[in-house]
């Protein structure tokens, strides 16, 4: 989108400057529409997520972030395979990708940034906490009992990842309901410090 | 090939299937073919318990005796869930190879 498209869109008042105007305002009326940031939920690991049957099946986490310049980032938590070697397998790592929204979605969460942050600064500050992360750190475990619907205390999956990361952003971890789902991990966020950097091995 | 070969042989594809049905669903999924939703997770389970039923009544030796029956049943119960048990943490992790969770 260029910045006339966006002055233009921006309603009639607007209008009436040129787009080559030198007018003192003219470069704060150079708007653009905010990121949205929204909360993509699917089955964890295609129909291996309903082992927990007949409990609800698991929900694997997505963090999407629309922006109209940069396009679609998206961010989550994955377990690590061989890639960094067999002995740093099953960790928790940051996961990114760009201009393709997760496939088979079955949730999504509109999320709005705490009082006091724009939608640009909260889906900035996402991004730069995501980069932060310390992965190959902690250990990517199954849930309590398998199929539970719980991660044992201090043990950390994907839905923990994104949970402590809108946690170290907000400052809270957003409530989100699934019902007809469960997500074992969400009730217990990683602690801020992963996303600071600060953790070591 | 003798009847214990013959059933380990059984066994082993239906194993090995779980993991590769679970990276063809959800390539399906991934690529916007197909939801996996409940219902079809539900008729790919029923499928694979009615094939193990038909390995246990193809190839498990049939005995007279209730107790040789019931020992029987029992051994076959038990190696099918413990190769269920791999078979689904084999198709969890192909599938976080190939696709992501």
């Amino acid at each position: 989108m260029t910045t006339q498209q966006s002055t233009a869109a921006t309603g009639s008042s607007r209008s009436e400057s040129s787009p080559m105007s030198t007018a003192p305002n003219s470069v704060a009326l150079a708007q653009h529409s905010e990121p949205t940031v929204t909360l993509y939920g699917r089955i964890a690991a295609g129909a291996a997520g309903y082992v927990s049957w007949p409990d609800p099946p698991d929900l694997h986490f997505s963090i999407v972030i629309d922006d109209a310049y940069s396009g679609i980032t998206v961010l989550d938590g994955q377990p690590t395979l061989w890639e960094a070697g067999v002995r740093n397998m099953a960790l928790i790592r940051a996961n990114r990708h760009e201009n393709s929204t997760p496939s088979g979605v079955r949730v999504r969460v509109e999320l709005h940034p705490p009082q006091g942050m724009s939608r640009t600064e909260f889906a900035h500050q996402i991004i730069v906490r995501s980069q932060k992360f310390a992965s190959y750190v902690a250990p990517y475990p199954a849930p309590k009992n398998i199929r539970g619907s719980r991660m044992r205390p201090g043990e950390y999956n994907s839905s923990s990842y994104v949970a402590g990361l809108l946690g170290s952003v907000m400052g809270q971890v957003p409530s989100v309901s699934t019902p007809g789902f469960q997500a074992p991990g969400w009730e217990d966020p990683m602690p801020s410090h992963f996303f600071k950097g600060e953790a070591i091995r | 090939m003798n009847a214990v070969s013959r059933l380990g042989l059984h066994v082993l594809a239906w194993a090995a299937s779980i993991p590769v049905l679970n990276v063809g669903l959800t390539a399906l999924e991934r690529h916007h073919v197909l939801l996996v939703s409940a219902p079809i997770a539900a008729i790919a389970a029923a499928a694979l318990l009615l094939w193990v039923a038909l390995i246990y009544w193809r190839c498990v030796p049939h005995r007279a005796r209730g107790v040789e029956r019931g020992v029987y049943l029992l051994v076959f119960a038990v190696s099918v869930l413990s190769a269920g048990v791999a078979a689904l943490l084999v198709a969890f992790w192909a599938t976080v190879a190939l696709f992501g969770l």
